[in-house]
């Protein structure tokens, strides 16, 4: 397993949403609110368009964890996310996370992650962990 | 059925449904959230992400949200990895009901099994319900 530090950042690279992705990510989650992928529709709620899932973005975080940690997220991890801004077509989002917790002993590891818009607004915050491997 | 604030009942279960993960689910949303992380492919690994599609409550209940509902916040934790082709056992339970400074919240919980009875994932799903 990767060493970390406290305070260590890690990002991936940027991502361009478009509605094509949110219609291909409706599509394949089997979720297709109108709210996201009818833009008359959308326009007649208060955000006044389209929007990304919430859980799109989510897994941009997920995808950081599983590139940091491998197999050991997908058995020990978990992540807790509030959503806090809509994410919309066109929208460029930068995913990072710092290092709040890292024992090496344990295995035992905490991030705090953002997911945050080309205007540096913070639209997804999450916490993510690893459990202390079992001894 | 649009389901309402009202009719929501703490501590209600829903029975367990099946859900199989295909190979062609998998690669239609990894393809879809952009992601080319190798693991997935090398050991034919679910990525963690797509509990967002087998745990979420619509799976284990016939029920719509209301328009307006918004989903504020999601916890999922991990136990053990999932293979492409896995059939999974999906179960639900209502954990919380509360009004909060004008707001309706309601906290659900699905729980995900594997073929051999282990635990995979627990999704908490925290929505508010339109006033």
């Amino acid at each position: 397993m990767q060493k970390f530090e406290k305070g260590d950042t890690l990002s991936l690279p940027a991502k361009k949403i478009t509605q094509a992705m949110i219609c291909e990510y409706a599509d394949a989650a089997d979720d297709h609110n109108p709210l996201h992928i009818d833009e008359e529709f959308a326009k007649t709620t208060r955000y006044e368009g389209t929007i990304a899932h919430g859980m799109l973005s989510m897994a941009f975080m997920q995808e950081l964890m599983v590139r940091t940690f491998g197999v050991d997220y997908l058995t020990r991890g978990a992540i807790e996310v509030s959503f806090m801004a809509p994410v919309r077509p066109g929208d460029v989002i930068e995913t990072s996370g710092k290092v709040t917790i890292f024992e090496e002993e344990t295995g035992k590891a905490a991030l705090q992650v953002i997911c945050q818009n080309q205007a540096g607004e913070k639209v997804l915050n999450a916490k993510c962990t690893l459990r202390a491997k079992e001894a | 059925m649009i389901m309402k604030f009202a009719d929501v009942e703490v501590g209600k279960e829903y029975p367990a449904r099946e859900y199989v993960v295909t190979e062609e689910g998998i690669r239609a949303y990894l393809a879809a959230v952009e992601d080319n992380t190798e693991l997935y492919e090398k050991e034919r690994l679910v990525p963690p992400a797509y509990a967002a599609v087998f745990a979420r409550w619509e799976v284990v209940a016939d029920e719509q949200l209301a328009d307006g509902t918004v989903h504020a916040k999601q916890r999922f934790e991990y136990y053990k990895p999932i293979h492409w082709g896995e059939k999974l056992s999906v179960k639900g339970v209502v954990k919380e009901a509360k009004e909060k400074r004008g707001m309706k919240f309601v906290v659900r919980e699905v729980d995900v099994y594997d073929s051999t009875g282990d635990l995979v994932v627990v999704s908490t799903i925290t929505v508010i319900f339109p006033a």
